[in-house]
């Protein structure tokens, strides 16, 4: 199983170089090893914490948001291209990743 | 009434609870910006006043961590507010207000708290139950046009009575008990007719008046389940408003609402009164028997028995629990 590296950018703009597996659900990642801040929801697409911007190879590798989540971006005023972690998954055709975390409190 | 339960089944753990509109209050048991947790159907839920006076009910436990809704929870305008987080919520089970966060997830916004169908009418909150939560199929009925004026409401009791909702309304059907409970001389000449969820029977009969016995008309109405109004029209004209509410299988909530026509002379007065308290009387013959009763899925009936297959032929209608239910037509006559 390939690892993958994910580079990731903080709400401080502080750097992480994280690893995940193919399959993660990238808020699990996110909240495992920046903040438990992140997912407060735990995925059910009503908290918001998990919102990121991908690179935008990875980004235009996913399929687009689904009808809750593209709802719930619009209630977050998210800026264009952003998505919810806790709806992405780490896919197996993926080496590198940039990641980077939207939600301020 | 007996200390201790049956010994023997009475079979009314193999019967469902029918599905329809059932009264649950009064409307002046609920004032506005009152909550209330109610235990009927097997289950409980709570409904509130707004302030504005519109009557909501709701599953009792809030999704966010569970508090209990009908404890220490307020009305806020429309709304109810759960005491544990100060959550608020609409009357369909929206959330319409998080006070610490600063955006309502829009599906919370829709609803996330199951809401039941709500109806005030004639100073009755009924609500609709439905096991797997279909649509209402019908309106709850109101009183029958008044014929001068408006009725006055003379009366109102209920009972809690130890039976299968069922069992009740099927009283009236049966036809040879009127003579043996309540020494009715004879019994009612009579006919029921269905009509998709609606049963009626207009029943001919002899009632005692000052001038001896007179020869009146009742009209009965049931509509679901849940609801029949009854109309008396000889020397007084009197409606009972009947609603059955099924606690659980075992248990039923009676509840009668005694109206009159108004303008009545002092003489007609003590009729009506009279006639009110013979149909209290005979509620109370009744109770014993009910409370101890079994049900019979194959009765051994005879001649005269009246048209209790045909009522319970109609009355399975309310357990076919597929959303798409629709009653078929009977009309048996006496
Ligand atoms: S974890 Fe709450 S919205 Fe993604
Ligand atoms: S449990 Fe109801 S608001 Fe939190
Ligand atoms: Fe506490």
């Amino acid at each position: 199983m390939s690892e993958i590296t994910l580079n990731v950018t903080d709400t401080d703009g502080a750097g992480h170089t994280l690893t995940a597996q193919p399959g993660d659900v990238l808020m699990h990642v996110l909240r495992d090893n920046i903040s438990l801040d992140i997912g407060v929801c735990g995925g059910e697409i009503s908290c918001g914490t998990c919102m990121v911007r991908l690179d935008p190879d990875w980004s235009q590798s996913l399929a687009g948001p689904g009808d809750d989540e593209a709802e719930m971006l619009e209630a977050l005023d998210a800026p264009g291209g952003a998505r919810l972690g806790c709806q992405v998954i780490v896919g197996d055709n993926l080496q590198r990743g940039a990641v980077a975390l939207l939600h301020e409190d | 009434m007996n200390d201790t339960g049956p010994v023997l089944p009475r079979g009314y753990d193999e019967m469902p609870i029918p599905f329809g509109w059932f009264a649950v209050a009064l409307s002046t048991e609920l004032a506005a910006g009152e909550v209330k947790t109610l235990e009927y159907f097997a289950t409980e839920f709570v409904i509130w006043r707004g302030e504005q006076g519109e009557v909501h009910a709701v599953d009792p436990f809030c999704p966010h961590l569970g508090a209990h809704l009908g404890v220490n929870s307020d009305v806020v305008g429309d709304d109810l507010r759960c005491p544990f987080h100060h959550w608020r919520f609409n009357g369909e089970g929206g959330v319409t207000d998080i006070p610490y966060t600063e955006v309502i997830p829009p599906k919370l916004k829709r609803s996330c708290l199951p809401a039941w169908p709500v109806c005030e009418v004639d100073g009755v909150i009924f609500v609709w139950y439905h096991p797997r939560r279909a649509a209402p199929k019908w309106e709850v009925a109101r009183l029958p046009e008044c014929p001068e004026g408006e009725w006055i409401l003379a009366e109102t009791h209920d009972w809690v009575i130890d039976i299968h909702c069922q069992e009740i309304t099927e009283n009236g059907q049966d036809y040879a008990h009127f003579g043996a409970v309540h020494g009715v001389p004879f019994a009612p000449a009579g006919e029921m007719k269905i009509d998709g969820w609606v049963r009626r029977s207009t029943v001919v009969a002899e009632m005692e008046t000052p001038r001896g016995l007179m020869t009146g008309k009742i009209d009965v109405t049931a509509t679901g389940p849940g609801q029949s109004m009854t109309e008396f029209i000889d020397v007084t004209h009197v409606v009972q408003s009947q609603q059955v509410t099924p606690i659980d299988a075992h248990r039923t909530h009676l509840r009668w609402q005694m109206y009159h026509i108004p303008g009545l002379s002092d003489g007609r007065l003590r009729v009506t009164a009279a006639r009110m308290r013979d149909l209290v009387k005979q509620v109370n013959q009744d109770i014993p028997i009910w409370n101890r009763k079994r049900f019979h899925d194959k009765p051994l009936l005879v001649k005269g028995d009246g048209p209790i297959l045909a009522y319970r032929q109609q009355y399975a209608k309310y357990y076919d629990f597929d959303d798409d239910a629709e009653p078929g037509n009977i009309a048996a006559r006496h």
